[in-house]
């Protein structure tokens, strides 16, 4: 039970939405699904005078573009999984959905953009956004703006959104035709939160040799951060280089992330073994 | 009606200057507002369920409501009722508390140290009570012992949460007298102590425990919400209603302890000494018996192991940690995992083989019954008998060769064995802790037939239990019986729900009962049939005569004859056709033997354990892939049922010991607040459980049931600690400390690779 008052908007249009946001004067949350906030409202440990349900604001949807492929911030983990183009071209956001923790409750609940805005480390979104190397359009009352998930992404709760701006759609890149994707998640059991995350986007030539390498590690640091890759590129993958990209994995994770499941130690610890994990996944 | 909600402390540790609810008073939908020293003069005391000061131990006063002082972060300080629940919560945050706050002392060490700060201000120590139980000269047996290990275990704070939280509903009617609606496990005791609370006579309170979603030891009374609600009520005029949140449910734990222990055995694996102090970290101490969980973890020792010499002693220690309550086990896995620890401890140091070693040691089945060393006596068993069916149901002999194949592949299969005992159905003297249990069987006229039972069911079965063992000895069909359950008013004197209590004191008392009224059944029969009393049979529906069944009459006609024709048919029974029965079960023993040991259970459960993990050693992640199980609670009345309590507890007893712990900050905040900081197992983290029955009837117990319901908590988590460790034994690993935690399992791999790897 939410024991606080709070008014309650459900705005139909993204205008209407930054109208709202803006006049709330920063004491608002926005939610699509609501599976962060909401619990956290029950718990009080927000208190916003005024929730933003961005339901009826048509912000769901996947949709092909020049630029890639465009995601509507409230589009739920369902819809991604239900998404022929995702499929196609982002595989790595339908594998990601598939292993989101909750079942078809928070699937169908759960939203990419909500996961993002959030930016809680324990959560599956942000590094496959980082490795996917999306961009994320940020709407207010004055205009908009793009925004790349690696740097949107700013520590644990914190991201690039600033006070009277909302997410309204997430473009991943078009990737070339030879990518393979690899993904690797550790949570403790069936319950658990994500505890560490790796995506890794890899293009390959017939033989099996490195042309590109992009691998995101969320969960381990207070934010997703991307691996150095680069002695990968015009060799093959082999289980020495991936040791050697779990190491630098593990120097990268300068900045722990602590929480009551899990402390920074184990956590830098186990981001080498997933980034590891992920890297070889996309190379088979 | 009208909602609660309470205001609870945010400090472990603190004085409470001044409450001051008149802004909450004022706030919408706001009836009425409670603070301590309000509640103190219009309720006493919370009478405790089990009071340690009954064996020598410190007690404290409980009140629903703290009064100048908090020990726990979480206690109810003040109340509020409102015309809803959101009404109710948002004005709790209008109260203002004005707290000094003092230093919290959270673990339990530390809390016996001269220095600690005290949780009640008028004890000498935070020790609430100290038990020993010595057998022999442990000093001279570890002396003369081939070899000694001495070592500890410890297992950390858990819960047991049942899937529907508490739920307590207070009215007060016109002429004074009360009724309780509760999602509780002891209606006719509840009353009782409500009616001490509350200052008004027994017989003006109903207490009624409808559908209970699951009770697990946390909703046995003693809670502050009980007397309460009942309170609040009284101050609303009106019925009042509160029904917790999870956070609420999570505040309450249990277990928490550490063994410090030395074990001494010979070089053919027979174990000789065992000495061993636990100290429990009971939180605050409440009235609700989650304290007395300490006193079963060391009177449990050493399970069915034959050792000649114990000196086994529990200390249970008050903190500024959340109160305990009873979890599910009652503290019998707090002797299941460090017993079963040890026993694994010794084989590894022998280089022997683990069911090898619980062979040896294990009472064999020709010694029942079986005087332990803290003077239980086990009733029956065979507990070889359920290691040689472990042995196949599970292939060990292949698993052990598919462990070494993997190992070869730097796979860490584990193998865990555990044998468990589970005593059951308690009688604890001088406490309504009560190991007897009542029934009435009620026929009426049209043959219907309906059950009233003193046990209550947690939605685990035993009322279909009951209905099958009544309609068996009265030979009606299942549909035409209902039963009642859970009312004071309606239901004969009992205590509801503990201990696998259920069937063995409430399933045999409807034996009794029923069989009286199947007597009178039967007399009125054979007066119809002509036949001798003795001849008739009751099967069916029908009452017939023996060996010649085409002389028959419907079992309903004879109910209504007796009903309608009493006049008219001289010598027919007299009606009702009812009874009402209590059954002691045998094997209680009260008066303390030469050496002052009593023998509080009746029957004793057991089980054996393998399962199958797999650890991945560079996360600490444990996939369990194999759960076999050989269970015996002697007669079995509703396997179905004995098997889902099983599959139940032993994936709960799991959940304990892998990635279940009440967390809290250093300040002694609880962290662990809801189902994604509290991690509990879900279905997808267990493969299919594997269970073969094994039937050893008590001989002490009218049908020869023993208790169910209990016994894999215990068994599931000494199973999954031992198969982590055995997973873990090339790389030097030793399990000591629960739970086994993916970074638990992690950082001890990391220590024994930094200690130079394997032992």
């Amino acid at each position: 039970m939410i024991g606080q008052r709070f008014e309650y908007h459900a705005p139909a249009s993204v205008e209407e939405a930054v109208g709202l946001l803006a006049a709330a004067n920063g004491d608002a949350n926005v939610i699509a699904g609501g599976t962060w906030v909401v619990p956290e409202l029950t718990h009080g440990i927000r208190t916003p005078a005024h929730i933003i349900d961005l339901r009826h604001a048509e912000l769901s949807g996947v949709s092909a573009s020049d630029a890639g492929i465009t995601i509507g911030a409230t589009t739920t983990y369902s819809a991604l999984l239900d998404s022929p183009l995702v499929g196609e071209w982002a595989a790595l956001l339908h594998t990601m959905a598939l292993g989101v923790t909750g079942g078809a409750q928070v699937r169908n609940q759960g939203t990419i953009g909500g996961s993002a805005c959030y930016a809680t480390p324990s959560s599956d979104a942000p590094a496959a956004l980082v490795a996917l190397d999306a961009s994320l359009t940020l709407a207010e009352a004055g205009g908009t703006r793009d925004v790349r998930a690696e740097t949107f992404f700013e520590g644990a709760f914190r991201s690039a959104l600033k006070q009277g701006e909302l997410l309204t759609e997430i473009v991943v890149p078009e990737p070339p035709s030879n990518v393979q994707f690899g993904y690797d998640k550790l949570k403790f059991c069936e319950s658990s939160w994500p505890i560490a995350t790796a995506a890794c986007v890899l293009g390959l030539d017939g033989d099996g040799v490195v042309e590109f390498a992009r691998l995101a590690v969320g969960g381990a640091n207070t934010k997703p951060y991307v691996v150095d890759t680069s002695l990968l590129v015009g060799t093959p993958v082999t289980r020495d280089l991936a040791d050697e990209v779990a190491e630098r994995a593990r120097e990268a994770a300068d900045d722990p992330y602590t929480d009551v499941l899990a402390d920074g130690a184990y956590r830098q610890q186990v981001s080498g073994v997933v980034a590891k994990r992920a890297l070889l996944d996309a190379a088979t | 009606m009208a909602y609660a909600a309470v205001l609870r402390s945010p400090h472990a540790h603190a004085r409470i200057k001044w409450i001051d609810t008149e802004n909450a008073a004022k706030a919408p939908g706001v009836i009425a507002t409670l603070t301590g020293e309000e509640a103190r003069e219009l309720a006493g005391p919370i009478p405790f369920f089990i009071d340690p000061a009954v064996f020598g131990g410190k007690t404290t006063e409980v009140r629903c409501l703290a009064v100048d002082k908090v020990v726990m972060a979480g206690q109810p300080v003040a109340a509020v009722v409102a015309e809803s629940v959101n009404d109710a919560e948002a004005a709790l945050a209008a109260i203002t508390v004005d707290y000094e706050v003092l230093s919290p002392v959270l673990d339990a060490d530390q809390a016996m140290s001269e220095d600690a700060p005290r949780v009640y201000d008028d004890w000498d120590d935070n020790v609430v009570i100290t038990i020993p139980f010595v057998e022999g000269d442990v000093e001279a047996a570890l002396d003369a012992a081939d070899h000694v290990i001495e070592d500890e275990v410890s297992i950390h704070r858990l819960s047991t949460q049942p899937i529907e939280p508490r739920g307590n509903m207070a009215v007060w009617e016109q002429d004074g007298s009360l009724t309780f609606y509760g999602s509780i496990q002891n209606p006719h005791p509840l009353r009782l102590h409500l009616s001490q609370s509350l200052g008004i006579p027994e017989r003006s309170i109903r207490v009624i425990a409808p559908n209970v979603g699951g009770g697990l030891g946390l909703k046995m009374h003693g809670h502050p919400e009980e007397t309460l609600v009942c309170v609040l009520a009284k101050l609303a005029g009106r019925p009042v209603k509160w029904h917790e949140d999870r956070r609420e449910t999570l505040l309450i734990g249990g277990i928490e302890q550490r063994h410090r222990f030395k074990i001494g055995f010979m070089n053919d694996g027979t174990i000789v000494a065992l000495q061993n102090r636990i100290i429990t970290n009971i939180g605050m101490l409440g009235a609700s018996p989650g304290w007395g969980m300490s006193f079963l973890s060391a009177l449990s020792f050493p399970l069915g192991y034959k050792i000649a010499a114990t000196d086994v002693q529990v200390q249970a220690v008050t903190t500024n940690k959340g109160i305990w309550n009873a979890t599910r086990g009652y503290g019998k896995q707090g002797t299941n995992v460090p017993m079963e620890r040890m026993v694994d401890m010794a084989a590894r140091h022998l280089g022997m083989d683990r069911i090898e070693i619980r062979r040896q040691n294990l009472i064999e089945a020709h010694e029942f019954p079986f005087t332990t060393n803290s003077g239980l006596h086990i009733d029956s068993g065979d507990y070889h008998g359920a290691l040689d069916k472990l042995v196949e149901l599970i292939d060990y002999e292949e698993l052990k060769a598919e462990q070494e194949r993997l190992r070869q592949e730097g796979r860490y299969l584990g193998i865990g064995i555990a044998y468990e005992l589970t005593p059951e159905a308690a009688d604890i003297p001088g406490t309504i802790v009560g190991g007897f249990d009542s029934c009435q069987v009620k026929m009426g006229p049209s043959g219907n037939v309906t059950v009233l039972t003193g046990v209550t069911s947690p939605g685990s079965g035993n009322d279909t239990g009951i209905v099958q063992i009544v309609a068996d000895e009265l030979g009606v069909p299942i549909d035409s019986i209902g039963i009642v359950q859970g009312d004071t008013e309606a239901c004969p004197y009992g205590f509801g729900n503990y201990s696998g209590r259920s069937i063995v004191s409430g399933g045999n008392s409807a034996v009794l009962a029923a069989r009286d009224v199947a007597d009178k059944v039967q007399a009125g029969a054979a007066l119809l049939l002509e036949a001798a009393q003795d001849d008739i049979e009751l099967a069916n529906g029908l009452a017939s005569v023996k060996g010649a069944p085409e002389q028959a009459i419907p079992i309903a006609k004879v109910a209504e004859t007796i009903y309608t024709l009493n006049f008219a048919i001289p010598g027919i029974p007299e009606p009702p056709l009812e009874s009402t029965r209590v059954y002691k079960p045998d094997n209680i023993r009260h008066t303390p033997d030469e050496k002052g040991r009593i023998q509080p259970y009746p029957t004793y459960s057991f089980a054996v354990h393998g399962a199958v993990v797999e650890v991945d050693v560079e996360t600490g992640r444990i996939e369990i892939t194999r759960i076999g199980i050989v269970h015996d609670c002697g007669t079995m009345i509703n396997p179905a049922f004995i098997e889902g309590q099983m599959a139940g507890a032993v994936v709960m007893g799991m959940g304990n010991a892998w990635t279940e712990e009440l967390k809290y900050d250093e300040d002694g905040i609880p962290l662990s607040t809801r189902f994604k900081t509290y991690l509990m197992p879900r279905a997808g983290d267990v493969p299919e459980i594997e269970l073969v029955h094994q039937v050893t009837p008590s001989p002490f117990t009218l049908l020869g049931t023993k208790g169910a319901g209990e016994a894999g908590v215990g068994g599931g988590m000494s199973v999954l600690t031992n198969a982590v460790d055995d997973a873990l034994a090339p790389l030097g690993v030793t399990v000591t400390e629960l739970p086994v935690s993916p970074p638990n399992v992690l950082a001890a791999i990391n220590r024994a690779r930094a200690n130079g790897g394997a032992a």
